[in-house]
């Protein structure tokens, strides 16, 4: 049986440079033909990952930074609510999507309640930078590069956001005997939304801001 | 306010509503040709992988670039930063060198060597062969005097050769950079201190040993030149370091900051001041470090401000020696013979009286109090008071970091020299943990390499004729400001050509309609470049320089701002797209060289020889050469310099940090008492925006530009549409107008708004904002190209027309505060350097 994976975003070393949403872009969603590179309009909305900030409506210090990308949960909404199966997650814990099997309903974007799925309507041109990339029409999201996993043939992968990040904000790896492991273990990287019971596999460490 | 993690979860359904859902749509799939891109080892697919540094800015970062190539297509795979081994803490890059690979392919590039055909500024332009070019701009050096030529250099790795091509071969004595626009504020700060000119290059804050550091005017997260010192601030920040920042504006910065104060622009100067006070008068300097390696206990005559006694040092060659009060028996000596030099002290010397440099610091501050400061920026007496506090307890490991940019407003340069004394009575400057020494690392120039003898060049520069006229602290490879009022004035000469390197005069330097007017005054200017800016419309001949990542250079390079010396690799990435005939900066000197030289032609050949030159230069540092080439990047030294006198001694006439200058004293003691950027003693200027000594009304903001994550200043980066979609992910698309302001004009998010600067006008979009000081209206620098809007026609040689828009925007959205300022605006008094955020303006809707 496949490792399962994780990620944890340490938002203390994250400095919000966007290499991580820039990648992601280049590596899922953008498309380069040699002479022309396509996106679509307001790109960094379609990217897996991007960063955004909490108002202090939210009860958090204003201004609080965090990423908006799946979540991966082993309990995933989006799964349950999918009608045909397109939405999977598979042996790594990853959450999926077989755009082969979407029908385009919109059920695992409203069951979605970190927001992290994305349509994007509009066309693009050129070929996608990978066959899991963003196609027009379908409920984006990340998977973690998982061309990237089979690339690597079965062992750990990098995804690109990882490797983008100069910062090690982002942590990669196996969830049992692993930093990331160890780092969910300790509650120093935590969840989000716990209490909806969908057990995310991506964990935010929080700002540790307003020490005076 | 903490929260508990229980809390913080909570927020995500708010987020999840932010995100608007998209409407059902009946789903087709798209192409499935990406399918069989991963893994298909058919064809001519290829992986490259190679190494070379990011060029965005002027930090130089080592990266590696994966590409594929298949079908003759080149496809970005990778850009990840390369660091050297035993260095990981130290180096990074930012999020700007991931949208290279949109950046080849974009539309603003230059594809061909351009002659003008229309008017200069209409944006007209026909192709010519690179051979055409190159004799017409041969022809033209030729035909000028060296010193009516300028050569105006900024960006790329080779800037170095071509100021040594222009200096030695053509012979010009005016090559200069941009740094008067960007940083000589802290070269100036610097004289004071330690003696000589220094840039922000010079000092290495040592962020991961800190425990607490002041940000005035930096941000190291968003600042261009920045992602080095923001690895290790990310590092510090993990070790425990906390940060404290003062700015006009709430950033990523505030965002992770412990505290932070939104403050009036250019007042940072009055907290420094306030600190210095609190921090002699509470007696919170670090005393041993005061006596043992700055002149704080040197007695100075209070009635004519003269040094009572300067002698010879015995034990530093070169060096000055001075008198003291010895603690251990009450006489007057001089330090080299004084057991215990008193600080803080007065005393009478033949019936006068006499002060240390330290009290004598303390009495002419006396009144900028902590209540003084805060009613200039509104902060709190007491969190001054508890600033102070801090910094001492936590010192040597604690700081005001020492900046990058330093012309922003008329006081910066005081500003900095405030916070390199607060450093000083802090003990920081050259310990761990607080202000430490980078190592540099000297490369021979490839031309002198190739046996290019140095002639040097032929007449005086331009800037001696302004400093024989009273202008100071001249930086004297950057003194382009200075260039302009040559240009316009037509002094001490008539200046006829221009060559314009990787440089946005128009956009860049202050004033752009009087830079435009002296541009226009020129028989010719040359812009080479690699995409279309502001500048380029006014060139007469433009070559296509390739980027970055496009060739592979002629030289190593060495960032001199780094703590370890390092070296690094130049290799060609990817080829410029189809259509994109642009050459490699060394070898449009190649070509130069041959038909001004061409005795030497045969060795302006072997400037091609890149791997030799690099072995050339590697050897002289003793580096493994073919390490080097393999990994792309090395490093010498295992840590910064750490030494409060640079292990030696400082330039300073007594060769210690100079809490007062003995030169400052000598050459500008008549200033004591004088709001004067010579005043020897640190004092209030106040920035150029409260001269008019009212407050500001109702329409009139001071302008503001900044640097945002995903731009860079005046480079092409800004014209990229990922670039465009991040600054309005950010809300940063437009200027950002404080709420309350916004009421008061009527002005809604989104509205087209005029502002009218004192030299031209632009047009941009409204963004409000509770995120900016009511009295700035705010954008990142060089978002807007200003009137001409940027529209360029090209007719190619084979019949084709094209039409090139800079901004994928129109005329872009934010601001350029060089186009509303003038140029006269300069501060003479440093060096001719400009103030660029120090200017009033007026709004009114569009």
């Amino acid at each position: 049986m496949a490792r399962r994976v994780a990620m944890v975003i340490d938002m203390n070393s994250c400095v919000g440079c966007m290499a991580c949403t820039i990648a992601c872009l280049r590596e899922n969603v953008a498309r380069q033909d040699g002479a022309r590179v396509y996106t679509p309009e307001q790109s960094v909305f379609y990217a897996r990952t991007k960063p955004v900030h909490l108002g202090r409506e939210s009860g958090l210090p204003e201004r609080t930074p965090m990423f908006i990308q799946c979540q991966h949960c082993d309990n995933a909404p989006c799964a349950a609510a999918c009608p045909t199966g397109a939405t999977y997650i598979d042996g790594r814990g990853v959450v999926r999507l077989d755009t082969g099997r979407c029908v385009g309903c919109r059920a695992c974007v409203i069951a979605c309640p970190y927001g992290a799925r994305t349509v994007y309507h509009g066309s693009l041109s050129g070929e996608p930078p990978n066959k899991y990339a963003l196609e027009p029409g379908y409920p984006d999201k990340c998977n973690f590069c998982a061309h990237r996993a089979e690339e690597a043939g079965g062992g750990l992968w990098v995804p690109a956001c990882v490797e983008a990040c100069a910062f090690k904000a982002r942590i990669f790896n196996y969830i049992d005997d692993s930093k990331v492991g160890e780092l969910v273990k300790n509650g120093k990287a935590v969840p989000l939304l716990p209490s909806f019971g969908t057990r995310p596999k991506l964990y935010y460490i929080l700002p540790n801001k307003g020490r005076g | 306010m903490r929260l508990s993690r229980r809390d913080f979860v909570k927020v995500a359904a708010l987020t999840a509503a932010a995100l608007s859902l998209p409407a059902p749509k009946l789903l087709r799939r798209s192409s499935s040709a990406g399918l069989a891109l991963q893994g298909d080892s058919g064809g001519d697919a290829g992986i490259k992988v190679a190494r070379t540094a990011c060029f965005i800015c002027g930090q130089k970062c080592p990266l590696v670039v994966t590409v594929e190539e298949r079908g003759g297509r080149q496809i970005v795979k990778s850009v990840k930063f390369n660091v050297a081994e035993g260095s990981e803490e130290e180096y990074a890059v930012c999020g700007r060198p991931q949208a290279l690979f949109e950046a080849r392919v974009m539309p603003q590039r230059v594809k061909k060597p351009l002659i003008r055909v229309g008017e200069r500024g209409s944006g007209r332009f026909r192709e010519i062969t690179w051979e055409e070019a190159l004799n017409v701009l041969a022809s033209k050096l030729r035909e000028y005097d060296p010193e009516e030529i300028v050569v105006f250099s900024h960006q790329g790795c080779e800037a170095g050769v071509f100021s040594y091509f222009f200096k030695n071969v053509v012979g010009t004595p005016n090559v200069t950079k941009h740094c008067d626009t960007c940083y000589t504020g802290i070269d100036y700060a610097s004289w004071w201190l330690f003696g000589k000119m220094m840039g922000p290059g010079s000092y290495r804050p040592d962020y991961i040993n800190a425990k607490l550091v002041v940000f005035m005017g930096r941000n190291p997260l968003e600042g261009i030149v920045s992602a080095p010192w923001t690895k290790l601030f990310s590092e510090g920040r993990r070790k425990g370091m906390r940060v404290i920042v003062f700015d006009v504006r709430e950033s990523r910065l505030t965002d992770i900051a412990d505290r932070y104060y939104i403050i009036p622009p250019g007042t940072d100067l009055a907290v420094s001041l306030a600190l210095i006070n609190v921090i002699i008068n509470d007696r919170l300097y670090d005393e041993e470090y005061l006596r043992t390696y700055t002149n704080a206990p040197m007695l100075i005559y209070t009635d004519t401000m003269e040094p009572v006694r300067l002698e010879d040092n015995p034990f530093s060659d070169g060096k000055k020696t001075y008198a003291v009060i010895d603690e251990s028996d009450g006489s007057v000596k001089l330090k080299t013979e004084a057991q215990r030099p008193a600080l803080d002290a007065e005393v009478e010397v033949d019936g006068r009286r006499a002060v240390t440099a330290l009290r004598l610091i303390k009495e002419y501050l006396k009144d900028y109090t902590p209540a003084w400061a805060s009613g200039i920026t509104g902060i709190p007496a007491e969190d001054i008071v508890w600033l102070a506090g801090q910094l001492a307890s936590e010192a040597p490991r604690a700081f005001i970091d020492t900046g990058y940019k330093g012309t922003r407003y008329r006081n910066e340069g005081m500003m900095f020299r405030a916070n390199l004394l607060v450093n000083a009575l802090l003990g920081s400057i050259g310990r761990k943990g607080g202000v430490a020494w980078p190592r540099k690392v000297k490369l021979e120039n490839p031309l002198s390499i190739i046996d290019i003898k140095a002639q040097g060049p032929r007449g005086e520069p331009l800037y001696k004729y302004w400093e024989e006229r009273g202008v100071t602290f001249i930086h004297k490879k950057c003194f382009s400001m200075l260039a302009i009022k040559s240009i316009l004035e037509e002094k001490p000469r008539k200046i006829r050509a221009a060559v314009v390197f990787n440089q946005n005069l128009v956009a860049h330097l202050q004033g752009s309609a009087d830079v435009i007017e002296a541009l226009k005054k020129l028989d010719f200017i040359v812009v080479i470049d690699s995409t279309f800016n502001e500048t380029t419309l006014y060139a007469d001949l433009i070559l296509p320089v390739a980027m970055f990542f496009e060739a592979s250079s002629c030289t190593l390079f060495s960032p001199s701002k780094t703590g370890r010396g390092q070296v690094t690799v130049i290799e060609k990435v990817l080829d410029p797209p189809e259509g994109v005939d642009a050459r490699p900066g060394w070898w449009i000197l190649k070509e130069l060289g041959k038909r001004l030289d061409p005795a030497n032609a045969d060795k302006y050949e072997s400037l091609a020889d890149h791997e030799s030159i690099w072995r050339v230069q590697a050897e002289a540092l003793g580096i493994d050469f073919d390490g080097l080439v393999k990994n792309g990047v090395v490093t010498i030294y295992d840590e910064p310099l750490y030494h409060p006198l640079k292990g030696k001694a400082h330039a300073t006439t007594t060769g210690e940090i100079e809490l007062v200058s003995v030169e400052g004293l000598a050459k500008y003691r008549d200033h004591v008492g004088r709001r004067s950027h010579y005043n020897p003693l640190p004092t209030w200027i106040p920035p150029a925006w409260m001269d008019a000594g009212r407050g500001l009304a109702d329409n009139e903001f001071v302008a503001v530009d900044v640097c945002h994550r995903m731009t860079a200043t005046n480079m092409w980066i800004r014209f990229t549409r990922i670039s465009n979609d991040a600054l309005a992910w950010d809300g940063m698309d437009g200027v950002l107008v404080h709420p309350n302001r916004a009421e008061r004009l009527g002005l809604r998010d989104g509205d087209r708004v005029l502002i009218k600067g004192p030299g031209g006008a632009l047009e941009a979009r409204v963004r409000v904002s509770s995120r900016v000081h009511p009295l700035v209206v705010l954008a990142p620098h060089a978002t807007n190209a200003g009137p001409a809007s940027a529209e360029v026609e090209v007719e190619y040689i084979d019949g084709s027309r094209e039409t090139i828009r800079l901004f994928p925007d129109g005329a872009g959205a934010g601001i350029n505060t060089n186009m509303l300022a003038r140029h006269s605006d300069m501060v003479l008094e440093e060096g001719g350097r400009s103030m660029q955020c120090d200017v009033i303006v007026r709004l009114e809707k569009a």
